[in-house]
């Protein structure tokens, strides 16, 4: 605005001063407001959007977007924002790199797949006298796990013990002996006062009793509620998981036999996601 | 705490500061020898402050702090000028502003606002010269205000300055097509209101009094009075005497043009010319007058002006930047030949009430002598100047109170104004309407454009009498004591020894370098044609170019033309932009054929699903077709291996090139014999 104010003041002072000059002036900034235009639709154009990977999230926090920005072969574009739903991202600059990845953190509200739909990609540079903006839609999509809530384990539910005695190594009970240092071993496993004797890494390893394999029963939560029942099994998940118990999941129609592991909370997690009742 | 008092200043990037303290020094340097000399100090501080706030050495000033440093600066701007208004007052109230919103950017806006700010303070420059050099300049230093304006709008921290700098001078390359077409076709307006332009800047140039002593002064000033271009040939100097102002009034010492005759206006009923005019355009230089200097008799063209009596012509406004009008000049010419009105009579003939009685004497006897004939009194005169011991000197010695006599009987040194003002003094002493006639003679030819170049030291004067049937004659007494000056047309070769070894002639002494001469009339050549196509496009121009265009003038022929000129400009920049890029939104060959393929497959209810890759798809498809499976293998390979491996093969030419378009043909074969 201030811009195309001073123009047209000068503009006005060119005519009444009658100089001819300032007049020019005022018609070299109005072109360039004009070419400023072009400059700022051209700087979003010719840019490859795709999308990239998305990170599943539970319901009330946020699911990470990725998208990846290309540049075109001639020219470099700056300073472009991604707003998404409420998502304003920094500014992203398509000058030395190649291609960049845009990173959108979306408030996933609600269980089940995200389709947030359509992102606007906007950028006023280089002037910041107008803005250039463009709607993409990549159908991308998130899954959103049930927000973990609290809640008491009926105790039965904890049933359906295997049988006693199976040994899981890499447990944490007693002490088993060592071995090698893997490259994937926790640090707190090595056995420094080892490494202090021999210059070698060695990696404790303890032994834990597979006790018990709980069984997380849908027909076992008291809540009334769909969501809520799946937030309770949810928690009771990540409980497990974080105490690395076996643990197994039953919904209606489906049924995960107990596991342990990343793999198998995020099918327990995936299954409860997507989980329809009726 | 005050901290929180301070908003927090928005992380302007370092290339974006560097380009914007470039841009405020650039753009107040041009205005420096007009800006009251605290503003300088204040300049200079307010740069170290806003350096050391960005070191984050200092913080902006307080509020209050900021708020009595205006109310200082408007006031001192006031004290200084005396006003606040006029472009010396205003543009120093500007930049005042300017200055101290350096020391109030907390915001990306506030920074914005200095970058527009810097634009406006930019064009006041053109408030005082229009010249090219000037022109040249003000486009740099726009170049850098908009390249502080892209940096402004960078995020990108790690650019170099020059880059900025590049793209800007990019982007006003590509608006100077649009600006061609504005500065040509955008209808030019005349003033809206008057602004009342009043510049104090000094100009050297004729003066509208003259005591023998100031023409001294004025000769020795080599700075241009004016440019004529001429239709045809340059007419020689014997016809080149430039009128601007008529001396009619004399107190004894100081010849005066305040005068009335220039207040009647001339009656075109006395006025009698023949022959064939001659035409030139005058590039007339600011003076601070009115005056328009043209060859008698002239008519004006392409600037408002009035005519007197004594047909000198008048700008409707002090001329106070360049301007040009297009002149008729009938050197054959007669006016009031049949008399003089009365009371202009009286002036014409009015002498000082006492002194100088022996030049009245002289004059007297002189016209006896000649039978009352005034041209054979002039042409007495003229023998007396010629005859005897007089000397043309630009040193004149001084001369008592009756200054005519001491330089007829004493001195007889002089200049042109000495021997114009004894041969009025006398031909009035005899009762002959007179008056001396300032103005410029001659002129130096530029040596490559066919225009004339008139100089201060031109400057000259000379006379008119009046003759009973012929009207007013033009006599040129100095032609008589050193009439190769008349000849050559240029004071230069009529300079003593003495008075150039004594004088500094700035100006004369650059023209003895030949080299320096000869780079002085290139660069004159080029500010000529500046000023005559550009500075000097105006409404009148502009109409011949419409009319040219056109045909026939009306709005809406020019809305039209403007339109359809700028429409055609921005659309061809538009195109050019964005067809320079690769379009690589464009399906391929192979991509093309592979849809083919999923559109084959969706038909019988198989979709790809949302970011299942082309094998695993291929591999759950060959589950439900197994006895398609070989086909489906081979078509999903071929894609893959087009779409994934061929990147390599992009760089070599020709035969992986032809392998590729093989492999497509393939791809196409074998989706069309699929048949599900």
């Amino acid at each position: 605005m201030g811009y195309l104010l001073t123009t047209f003041l000068l503009f006005i002072a060119g005519v009444n001063y009658d100089n001819s000059m300032i007049l020019n002036f005022s018609f070299f900034l109005g072109s360039l407001f004009v070419v400023s235009i072009l400059q700022t639709f051209s700087n979003l154009s010719g840019m490859v959007i795709s999308a990239g990977h998305t990170e599943p999230a539970f319901a009330g926090s946020e699911a990470k977007f990725v998208l990846h920005l290309e540049k075109s072969r001639r020219k470099d574009h700056h300073s472009i924002y991604c707003s998404w739903h409420g998502f304003k991202s920094k500014a992203h600059n398509l000058t030395s790199d190649h291609e960049v990845a845009v990173t959108c953190l979306l408030a996933a509200k609600k269980r089940g797949w995200y389709r947030p739909g359509r992102f606007k990609l906007d950028s006023v540079y280089p002037f910041g006298l107008c803005r250039a903006w463009t709607w993409v839609d990549l159908d991308m999509a998130a899954l959103v796990y049930p927000q973990p809530i609290e809640c008491e384990l009926n105790m039965s539910s904890v049933s359906d013990r295997e049988q006693e005695g199976a040994v899981a190594t890499d447990g944490h009970d007693d002490f088993a002996g060592l071995r090698t240092y893997n490259s994937s071993d926790s640090l707190k496993t090595v056995d420094w006062k080892a490494f202090a004797r021999r210059n070698v890494l060695y990696t404790k390893q303890f032994q834990g009793y597979q006790a018990k394999s709980s069984w997380l029963k849908w027909s076992e939560m008291h809540a009334s509620d769909t969501e809520i029942r799946l937030s309770g099994l949810c928690y009771w998940v990540l409980q497990f998981s974080k105490t690395n118990e076996p643990y197994g999941l039953e919904l209606p129609g489906v049924s995960i036999s107990p596991g342990i592991g990343k793999q198998h909370e995020e099918a327990c997690l995936t299954a409860l996601a997507e989980f329809d009742y009726g | 705490m005050a901290e929180s008092r301070h908003p927090p200043i928005f992380p302007m990037p370092r290339t974006a500061f560097v380009l914007l303290i470039v841009s405020v020094t650039l753009t107040v340097v041009p205005h420096i020898q007009r800006l009251p000399p605290w503003l300088l100090a204040v300049f200079g501080v307010v740069l170290v402050w806003r350096i050391q706030v960005f070191r984050q050495r200092l913080r902006f000033p307080p509020k209050w702090a900021r708020l009595f440093m205006v109310c200082g600066g408007i006031l001192g701007v006031l004290v200084y000028h005396g006003t606040v208004f006029g472009p010396d007052a205003g543009v120093a109230l500007l930049i005042t502003a300017y200055l101290f919103k350096q020391l109030e950017m907390y915001t990306r806006r506030d920074a914005f606002l200095v970058v527009i700010l810097s634009f406006f303070v930019l064009a006041t420059e053109f408030l005082f010269s229009t010249a090219l050099l000037t022109s040249i300049y003000v486009f740099a230093v726009m170049v850098v205000i908009t390249a502080t304006l892209i940096a402004l709008n960078m995020t990108d921290t790690s650019i170099a300055v020059w880059r900025p700098l590049k793209t800007a001078l990019v982007t006003i390359l590509q608006a100077v097509p649009l600006l061609l077409v504005f500065f040509f076709l955008f209808p030019r307006i005349g003033p809206i209101w008057d602004l009342g332009m009043k510049s104090t800047i000094a100009r050297t140039g004729l003066s509208d009094r003259m005591t023998p002593g100031d023409v001294a002064k004025l000769s020795q000033s080599a700075k241009l009075a004016f440019r004529v271009e001429f239709e045809g040939e340059i007419p020689p100097p014997r016809d080149r005497y430039w009128r601007a102002l008529i001396f009619d009034r004399f107190d004894g010492q100081t010849w005066s043009a305040q005068g009335d005759s220039s207040n009647i206006p001339y009656n075109p009923g006395y006025l009698k010319v023949a022959g064939e005019p001659m035409k030139y355009r005058v590039f007339l230089e600011p003076t601070g007058n009115n005056w328009l200097p043209a060859i008698s008799w002239s008519e004006l063209n392409g600037i408002k002006h009035r005519t007197s009596n004594s047909l000198v012509h008048y700008a409707s406004s002090v001329v106070d930047k360049p301007v040009s009008y297009q002149v008729e000049s009938y050197l054959n010419y007669q006016y009031e030949m049949m008399g003089v009105p009365r009371d202009l009579w009286r002036l014409y003939t009015t002498l000082p009430p006492m002194g100088n009685q022996r030049s009245i004497e002289l004059g007297r006897d002189l016209y006896r002598n000649s039978g009352g004939d005034p041209e054979a009194m002039a042409a007495a005169m003229m023998r007396m100047f010629a005859e005897e011991e007089f000397v043309y000197t630009l040193a004149p010695p001084k001369l008592g109170s009756d200054s005519i006599d001491g330089f007829l009987f004493n001195t007889q040194k002089g200049f042109c104004a000495h021997y114009a003002g004894a041969f009025v003094f006398m031909m009035r002493a005899a009762g002959i309407p007179a008056r001396m006639i300032g103005g410029y003679q001659g002129g130096e030819a530029h040596p490559i454009g066919n225009y004339l170049l008139i100089h201060q030291y031109d400057a000259h004067a000379w006379v008119e009498f009046w003759v009973n049937g012929k009207g007013w004659v033009r006599e040129d007494p100095t032609a008589a004591i050193a009439p190769h000056r008349i000849e050559l047309g240029s004071l230069r070769e009529s300079l003593d020894e003495m008075s150039l070894l004594n004088s500094p002639f700035s100006g004369l002494d650059l023209r003895n370098l030949p080299l320096m001469g000869e780079l002085r009339m290139m660069f004159d050549y080029v500010d000529y044609l500046w000023f005559k196509n550009v500075v000097s496009f105006d409404s009148g121009a502009q109409t011949k170019l419409f009319q040219q265009l056109l045909g026939k003038v009306t709005p809406q022929g020019i809305a039209l033309l403007l339109a359809a000129c700028g429409g055609a400009v921005v659309l061809v920049l538009g195109l050019w932009m964005l067809l320079t890029q690769k379009r690589l939104q464009k399906l391929d060959a192979a991509d093309k054929q592979y849809l083919r393929f999923l559109h084959k497959l969706e038909k019988m209810g198989i979709q790809r699903e949302l970011g299942e890759g082309v094998l695993s798809f291929s591999a759950r498809v060959q589950r439900i077709y197994p006895e398609h499976s070989e086909i489906i293998l081979s078509i999903s390979e071929l894609y893959s291996s087009i779409k994934y491996s061929d990147k390599p093969e992009n760089t070599k030419q020709g035969k992986n090139l032809s392998g590729k378009s093989d492999s497509i043909a393939s791809l196409k074969q074998a989706i069309t014999k699929l048949k599900l």
